[in-house]
């Protein structure tokens, strides 16, 4: 068996395990579940160390030069002293460094790009073409009111209550958007595991995987799996003899 | 003796409660049925899709295009749309720089995605990406993941990307033995004004807002489009009305126009079966919708009526 084939069979059995949680929760589904929290935390580690090792390459070849990188790793094992009282106060060295170096370096951008040129762009005037200015006008009336509705220091009646309820019609178009975008999305990743469930030799285990619930259900129902092993009766949720009888 | 009230069961209520398995198979099989049986559907191009393909089309040869792989999971989204990019600016002569501030992404999706575009290439016979895809560190380079994502933006933009960003690119090679230049300038004095356009291809933050803050409004490179999951597309459409990006990508479909348009259909690793899929299942979300809402309205009469 080729290395392509087996991991081929390995990707569709992870997948219909995957999605077994659709029929009802189960130990497949579990199983999945741990293998995919513990590959991710381990492919996060590796890639860390790894970059980790690569930024540390200046060091390693002209120590001379950059000998501060050390200042700035042994500022960084502060961050683990959050775990003791006695040297919490040390905690507090780097994280002040990193609000202070965020706070500073974003200001300017955050409040220009996310605030003063998208304001701007709100009120454009007319433009090249009736329906353009049609837009325009839109544009600058639904934000105007959808931002009215969240203005809660009087009560929404009169002309701020038509005005606000103006505004929750906009925003719930941009959630309308938003959610069949969404749809989109969330359909995305469906097709893309479905287009490879669908390939040879992956689609061989669609019949298999469902034919092996059908059996696990059909052995539930006649009592066999309680006898058989308590353990794994109970890892498939098989209600105990007196329940059944009940 | 007890009075039995007998409860009249209608069609809203058995259609209340259905059993939710139901609909993920019906759901199943038509996301299922196109994928076997296309139904070739026709699919328009987005004016904001076309806005960064013509970006790309009248930038000079040799230009540089940066790719920020934002993204870990949604790899349905984002990869399609990286990868429809990554061939057209290899096919029409430009240079590429791939990079990014989400681990998975940044390394292992775009070791995956320059792999699936050389089998692409040579499948399709398209010679100018083939040919370019074996010029590794002249025509596109591989840097990684961009260390402390806002920082290291930042560090770009200001320091450069070498020593300090990158040492070496993704695949350990040491960044002053690779020969990518912009017009002789090599990479190792590159800085994020050498970059004539970045797509960013973001599932979230850190995303295209990194460098909207810290390249866009300060003025150090004002050419940025976003690739985007579709959950978050209609967020961004102040931000293109505000100029501050190029165009938008809307989620896979975005991929299957970009496609389309550079003439590469199949480069995003999409096809119009997939977008049969797309329209059979929102035709179907629609019917649930309208069911849900009518049986809400039929129960909130029968409720006023009692």
């Amino acid at each position: 068996m080729s290395v392509e084939f087996a991991s081929a069979i390995g990707l569709s059995l992870v997948v219909l395990c995957a999605y077994s949680f659709l029929y009802k929760e189960n130990p497949f589904y579990r199983i999945m579940e741990s293998i995919y929290v513990g590959s991710g935390v381990g492919w996060g580690l590796a890639t860390s160390l790894f970059r980790f090792n690569q930024t540390l390459d200046p060091l390693y070849k002209n120590p001379g030069v950059y000998w501060w990188y050390t200042v700035a790793i042994f500022l960084g094992f502060f961050w683990y002293t959050y775990w003791s009282k006695k040297y919490f106060f040390l905690y507090r060295i780097p994280l002040s460094y990193g609000i202070g170096l965020s706070i500073g370096t974003s200001l300017y951008g955050v409040v220009y790009s996310t605030f003063i040129a998208q304001v701007t762009a709100t009120f454009k005037g007319m433009g090249a073409t009736p329906l353009e200015t049609l837009n325009n006008i839109l544009i600058a009336v639904g934000t105007f009111t959808a931002v009215l509705f969240f203005y809660f220091s009087r009560e929404h009646t009169g002309a701020l209550g038509y005005a606000s309820k103006i505004g929750r019609y906009f925003i719930l178009i941009f959630l309308g958007s938003a959610f069949g975008n969404t749809i989109m999305g969330r359909t995305a990743l469906v097709i893309t595991m479905t287009t490879e469930l669908l390939k040879y030799p992956q689609w061989t285990m669609i019949p298999l995987v469902i034919g092996l619930f059908v059996v696990i259900e059909l052995v539930k129902k006649i009592g066999y799996l309680r006898e058989f092993s308590p353990t794994i009766a109970q890892a498939f949720d098989v209600p105990a003899k007196s329940e059944a009888q009940d | 003796m007890a009075v039995v009230e007998e409860k009249k069961v209608g069609v809203w209520d058995k259609l209340a409660a259905v059993d939710r398995r139901w609909i993920y198979l019906i759901s199943f099989l038509m996301i299922g049925g196109p994928l076997l049986f296309p139904l070739n559907l026709p699919i328009g191009v987005s004016p904001e899709t076309a806005a960064i393909f013509r970006y790309i089309e009248q930038m000079p040869k040799g230009s540089i295009i940066a790719l920020s792989m934002d993204f870990g999971s949604p790899l349905s989204e984002n990869y399609p749309q990286a990868r429809s990019v990554f061939a057209h600016a290899l096919k029409i002569g430009m240079k590429v720089i791939i990079m990014g501030m989400w681990g998975q992404g940044a390394t292992t999706t775009s070791v995956i995605m320059i792999d699936e575009m050389k089998a692409y290439a040579q499948k399709l016979g398209i010679t100018a990406i083939t040919e370019a895809l074996g010029k590794y560190g002249e025509r596109y380079v591989h840097l990684g993941l961009i260390p402390q994502s806002g920082t290291g933006v930042m560090q770009m933009a200001q320091v450069g990307v070498y020593p300090l960003l990158f040492p070496k690119d993704n695949y350990g090679n040491a960044l002053e033995t690779l020969p990518f230049n912009k017009a002789g300038k090599p990479i190792t004095q590159f800085k994020a004004s050498d970059i004539d356009l970045l797509v960013c291809f973001a599932a979230g933050t850190p995303g295209i807002e990194v460098y909207r803050e810290y390249w866009w409004a300060t003025g150090i490179c004002k050419n940025l489009a976003i690739g985007a999951v579709g959950v978050s597309v209609a967020g961004y459409y102040p931000q293109m009305d505000a100029k501050i990006i190029i165009g938008i990508i809307p989620s896979t479909k975005g991929a299957l126009e970009y496609d389309q348009l550079a003439g590469l259909v199949g480069g995003s690793g999409q096809s119009f079966a997939t977008m049969d899929s797309q329209s059979l299942q929102h035709v179907f979300i629609i019917i649930l919708l309208v069911v849900g809402n009518a049986g809400t309205i039929v129960a909130t009469r029968r409720k006023r009526a009692t």
